[in-house]
Order: C-alpha cells, then structure tokens, then sequence
C-alpha cells in the first residue's frame, strides 16, 4: 500500500474555490437563473478552464471548441436544476463536460486520447517508484496508463494532469473525497505492480 | 468499465490565446439557448392507469419542438443573419407570415401522415395458456396468466397482442415515435438497431401485465454492430428511459434472408431439364432392351416340336426364317405330347413380354390349353437365324452402348449445373453474411409493462455543413412550416429538423430527404440535389420535388425506399 500520497501535492490546488468565492457564485447563478443574459459571467469566468479541460481529453481543437460551445450550452439549459450543495460551481461544468466527451468517445468511437506533459507522466512515476531511474522509465507509466479503464483514467488525470484536490475530484466524478483517495490508492497500487512486472518482462 | 487502448500524447500543441479568444462567445451561445428554449411551451397532465400512464400535451402557444439532437456548433462570426428560430418568426420566404402560425397541439407519438403509420399484427392469445407468437423473424413468449385489468385483477379469456417492429429510417419516421435521446441536456438522435411496441387489449379495453408476469421479446435486427443499448418510451415524462446495455447476440442467417441465397427461376428451371434428360435416358432403357434378339435355338431330338402356320406380319421377328419349328417351353408343364394327335378346332400364338416365348393356345369344343413355346431351327434355318441374331444382337449391343452413354452424359451435366448452383449459392450467402443486412442480430427483451422499447444507440447530428434552409417544393410552395427529414445511407437513423433550424449534413456521406407536404405528398431531395449543395454554410434554397400523396404505409414504404 502507498501511504506517502498524501504528500504529493502540498500547494493548494490551483482550482480550489474558497466558501467566499463560491457563495459570490451563487449569487451570479441565481441572477443567471433570473435573467440567462447574465450567465456570461460565468461564461466568462469558465470558458477557458472547460476549453483546456476538454482539449486534454480530445483530439483536435476544433471538437474542443464544439464541445465546450455544447457543455456552456447544456450547462444554461440546465441551470435551472443546479442546486447550490457546498461544491463550486465549476465541478458541475466539469461534470457536463466529461458527459460530452464520453458520449463523443461512445457514439463516434473516437479513441480516447490525453494530453499530457512529460513532466505529469514523471509525478506518475515519482509517485509509485521514486527510486527507479525516471527519466528512463517513465514512459513505461504511459504504456500502462493506455490500457486502463475509462473511470480509472479519470482519476489519474484529474489528480496527477491537472493537479486537483480530492474534494473537486470527488465533486467532479460524483463520489466522496474519501472514496476517490481510496480508489486513487489502488489505482497507484495497480500501477506499480504493473510496473513491477513490465520491468522483468522487459 | 475496461476501453479500448488510450492514446497517450505528449508534447501536444497548445491552445493559443488568440484562438480561445476567437471562440470565447457568449453571445452565440446565448442566442442558441434563446432559440432552443423561447419556441417550446408545453404542459404536461400525466394520468396514471395503473402500470400504465398516458399523457396530455397541452400547448399553449407555437408548438415548435427543440429539434432533435439540435446542438450549438455554429463557429459562424456573429455579424451573420440570425438563424430562423420560431415558426413564427419571418424569413425571406415566408415573408408573407408575419403574425403567430397557431398550430394544433400534436400528440407526443405523431405519425406525420396518419394513414401510413406502421400497421400492428394483432394475435389472439387464451390467457389462461399463454402463447408463442411469431412476427417476421421474432418471438414473444407470453406466459401463462399474464394480463391483468387496470385495477390488477386477473383477467380471463381472450386478449388481443398487438404488436409492430420499426427497423429502418422509413419505419421511424412513418411511426411518429419521437427518436431523441437527452442526456445531459443536449438531445441526440436514436441511430437504432430495432424497435417495437406491443400493447395488450380486451374487447377493445387496454390490459396490463400481471406483476411479477414478463413478456419475453426475442426481436431480430439486421444491424450487425452490438454496441446498442436498450430504451423504453416513457410518454409522460416524454423521454426514453435507459434500460441496459443491449444483449443481441449474433444468430445463424434467418430463413428468411436464406431465401434470397435459393435458386433462381431460372437455375431452377436448367436444373429440372436436365433432370428430364435422365428420366428420358433412363426411359429408353426399356425400348433398347426390347430390341435385344433372343439366341435361336437348335432343334432337339428329344424335344417335342410341331408347326404352326404363322401369318410372319404379324410376327415380322420370324419373317426371316423359312421354316419356323416351335417346341413346347421346358418351364411350362401345360404341355402333354398327346395334344399332337389331336385335331383342334382354333389355335392362336401370342408373343409374350420376356420377348423370348409366346403363349400358344389350342382350343376344341369346350377343352382349351395354353402353354409357352418358343422358335426352334433346324439346317440351314438355324444357320440364317444364327446370322440374323448376331446381326440384330451387335445393333442391340450399339444402342444400348449408346443409351448408357446419353444416361451418364446427361447424370454429369446435371451435377456439374448443381455443383455450380451450390457454389454460386455459397458465394452469395458468404457475401449476405459480410453485409449489414444478411448476418442478424437477435436482442431478448424482458417486458413487464406493454409500451415501446428500442435498442439505439444515440447519433449527433451530421457534421460538415450546416446551412440556414429555405425550403420550398417544385411547384414554388413554401416549406418552411413543415419538418425535414434527413436520412445518411449509413446510419439507421432520421434525423428531423423541426422548422426554423438550420439544415446540417455531412457533405462526404450520401444524403437523402424528405419532407411531407401540407397535402400528405412526399417532397424529396435526391441524393444527386445533395451532391449539388456546394456550399457548407450560409443560406440556401432547398427546392424539393413533389411525388405523390401517399395514403398508406405500403404506398410510403414504395415511394422511399428505392431512395434509400
């Protein structure tokens, strides 16, 4: 069992959202909810983030730009059932967005791709074998990563790309903090004894 | 869930500020939301009846549905024309509709020409027995006891099953089922695998299926893909309700596209000629033998042998002897030696069918005999028959040589004709089995409340161009009230534009559309007027040709389908 992740990201979480931040939300989205017109400050606020978001988990830019179009789209339609439950605003974008990619990936049979920097591919392996040699090994990280499941995946990127906290994890993928640190916890388990086995294989 | 293989990329080219600027538009967005949501009013009364619900759409104002699977993708610079919106907004043509167009309130599940809905195949099923039934290649398997009324109450006696399958894009459409799927809340088009509604009735009241009862649907598609998934029609909330992923599972090519891998009218008839050849071959089998000569035989002394004055016209086979001597057949006992002391009355000879013997008959008074005889020579007579036979035996021999030649002859060109079927008959079924439409997919369902279930998969809109419609028909009538139904060759779907929506299809695939026409005529746009489209954005008239009013599902499915 990994007991050190805890450690890994000691910096804030660059999309944490503090509770001041969140109730000021609120009250732009129930304006928006009074008056759509009024959504495009949040639009505004989010393009961006949803945009990078997707453009990670696509291929080409132009279906990022179709699909974040499409989620800020959903997102206006829907506002009206979005109930304010402590979790930033963002998290239920980001939910939208995944629903979008997911169906792309379904009903066009894209292959699932990422975008990733070699230096997230390395706080991988830094994490699950920090005494290998990771500049020589951390593509095998990749290899391993491009076999797993959907939902497994999720995690890997949202917590290690994209450095996010538990929590917003937790508020995107609709699960607890706890559970989404639990199964963080075996997919990094799986992972290095993956590895493991790659590294006599080879 | 385990995917398919990710495709890991690093080093990936990054979004430039300017492009995220450029596409940073709030004021498309929101005009796209304006659009879906100011057009649409209705309100929704659910009245339950038991396990069944039925729904009253009231509207109040315009009915103009969110069109499905309608969704923003427009990267057209915002200083465009709008797009035409409501039904009661004005284009260029139909400038002459300015005010409101109050149309009456359809019903959730709206055949667009009523008379060509699919027909339902009504089955009489004992409730007390239950019953298989069979539609095309499909099974229902109601159990016994399976109906209740609408308080829950066993019902007895008779029900009547109706029940109809929707396959194809004509089906879908003539059907009126609405084909969207909400998730998220964007709606996309079911591309469907099958689909079928069954209902129950009792001297015309509806029936519900006992609880705890299921009907087992065994539906056959011919959509060879298996990644569907199952949906039930839920007509109050007007939505399909996600049931499971699909558990077709790839069956054996049914009986019914077995018969298109039989033989031709014409094979069939190649095959039954040389069929006849055999028969006809084998028949002249008979007439040679007739022919064979028998081996004359010498007279013996210690046979018995007598005359017989025989007009040789009527036996021409002895006309070439001179002098014919008959002697009493060794097999037949009949004879006794005194009969040659006798003088009778009336004799006769006739040949019989061994073609060796002949029956030799005496008669006087009252006393008759008959015994076998056959020729017997003696000299020169059996020297010239001896000739004659070899003669008659080698033409004999000939024919039956060429008798059996004709039989083997014609026995080969009919199994090589039938080889060559069979043959033919493999490569058609293998390639029938390699196409969509031959190899079937059957999906079971479990049924526990009579409605409409399909198994779809959701569909995007096309993609590739996306132009503002103006639709009008050969004879320069407008249009633009009425839906557009667009159909891609490779996709079993219909993807409806409601009016006052762009048009968008994807210029690579073969297109065909269609639209019904306010006198329930077919108004088509050809694939070859697709190809003509040379533009993938902008305005554009869609001129559609008139075919004909059609009045029935038959007359529907006869106009489209060559189309498709």
């Amino acid at each position: 069992m990994l007991t050190h992740i805890n450690h890994m990201m000691l910096n804030e979480s660059k999309y944490h959202v503090s509770p001041e931040e969140m109730l000021s939300e609120q009250r732009e989205i129930e304006a928006a909810k009074a008056d759509p017109a009024k959504f495009e400050t949040l639009y505004n606020r989010y393009y961006e983030p949803i945009l990078q978001f997707v453009y990670k988990r696509v291929e080409g830019k132009e279906a990022a730009f179709d699909i974040t179009s499409q989620v800020f789209l959903n997102a206006m339609l829907k506002l009206s059932q979005f109930k304010f439950m402590g979790t930033p605003f963002s998290s239920w974008l980001y939910r939208i967005a995944l629903n979008e990619i997911n169906m792309l990936y379904r009903k066009d049979k894209v292959q699932r791709s990422i975008k990733v920097e070699e230096d997230e591919l390395k706080s991988v392996m830094q994490e699950i074998s920090p005494e290998d040699d990771i500049d020589a090994q951390y593509q095998r990280v990749a290899e391993l990563l491009s076999d797993f499941a959907e939902e497994d995946i999720q995690l890997i990127e949202l917590r290690f790309f994209e450095k996010r906290a538990f929590k917003e994890i937790g508020d995107i993928l609709n699960m607890t903090e706890n559970n989404a640190k639990v199964k963080l916890y075996r997919l990094l388990d799986k992972l290095k004894s993956q590895l493991t086995i790659s590294k006599k294989t080879a | 869930m385990k995917n398919t293989k990710i495709k890991i990329e690093t080093g990936s080219e990054k979004l430039t500020k300017e492009e995220i600027s450029t596409h940073k538009d709030f004021s498309k967005v929101y005009k796209t939301y304006t659009t879906t949501t100011t057009n649409t009013s209705t309100v929704k009364t659910p009245k339950k009846f038991g396990g069944m619900t039925s729904v009253v759409v009231v509207t109040t104002t315009v009915v103009v549905t969110t069109i499905g699977a309608w969704k923003y993708w427009s990267n057209k610079k915002s200083a465009e024309q709008p797009k035409v919106t409501t039904s009661s907004s004005t284009n260029s043509s139909s400038a002459n509709k300015t005010a409101s167009v109050n149309k009456t309130a359809k019903p959730y599940i709206s055949p667009p020409i009523k008379s060509a809905d699919v027909p339902y195949k009504t089955f009489s099923v004992d409730v007390a027995t239950g019953g298989t039934l069979t539609y095309n290649n499909s099974k229902i398997v109601i159990p016994a006891g399976a109906f209740c009324d609408d308080k829950g109450n066993p019902i007895k006696g008779k029900v009547d099953i109706k029940y109809r399958e929707f396959h194809n894009a004509i089906d879908f459409f003539a059907s009126g089922i609405p084909m969207t799927y909400d998730s998220a809340g964007q709606q996309y088009t079911f591309e469907s695998a099958g689909m079928l509604d069954v209902r129950g009735y009792q001297d015309s009241k509806q029936v519900y299926i006992m609880t705890g009862k299921e009907i087992q649907v065994s539906m056959v598609s011919t959509q060879k893909k298996l990644n569907y998934n199952m949906y039930e029609l839920d007509t109050v909330n007007q939505n399909w309700k996600y049931l499971s992923k699909s558990n077709g599972k790839v069956m054996p090519v049914p009986a019914s596209a077995k018969k298109d891998t039989a033989m031709t009218a014409e094979q069939k008839q190649q095959v039954q000629q040389l069929q006849n050849s055999i028969v006809s071959a084998k028949q002249q089998e008979t007439q040679v033998e007739k022919t064979k000569p028998v081996a004359p035989e010498k007279v013996s002394k210690d046979k018995y042998t007598f005359n017989i004055d025989v007009d040789k016209k009527d036996y021409p086979e002895l006309a070439v002897y001179k002098n014919t001597l008959w002697a009493p057949d060794a097999s037949d006992k009949n004879y006794k030696p005194e009969y040659a002391n006798i003088t009778w009355d009336d004799a006769s000879l006739k040949k019989n069918d061994d073609g060796k013997t002949y029956t030799f008959t005496v008669k006087k008074g009252n006393e008759s005999h008959s015994f076998m005889v056959h020729p017997v020579f003696e000299g020169s007579d059996y020297e010239t028959a001896m000739k004659e036979y070899n003669k008659k035996y080698d033409q004999y021999q000939a024919a039956r040589n060429q008798r059996l030649a004709d039989e083997q002859k014609a026995r080969d060109e009919y199994a090589a004709e039938v080889a060559k079927i069979k043959q033919q008959q493999a490569e058609q079924e293998a390639r029938m089995l390699a196409s969509n439409t031959a190899s079937a997919v059957t999906y079971y369902l479990s049924i526990n409340r009579f409605g409409i279930y399909n198994t779809d998969c959701p569909s995007a809109l096309p993609h590739g161009a996306e132009l503002t419609p103006n639709y009008t028909d050969n004879k320069n009538e407008n249009l633009n009230e009425n839906e557009f139904y667009l159909v891609e060759s490779d996709k079993n779907a219909v993807y409806m534009y409601h009016p006052g929506h762009d048009c968008r299809f994807n210029p690579a695939s073969r297109n065909f559309a269609f639209m019904v026409t306010n006198a329930n005529e077919i108004a088509l746009y050809s694939a070859d007027d697709f190809k003509n489209i040379h533009q993938t954005s902008g305005s554009y008239n869609f001129v559609l040709t008139v075919q004909k009013k059609v009045t029935s599902f038959d007359d529907l499915s006869n106009l489209l389908k060559p189309y498709m």
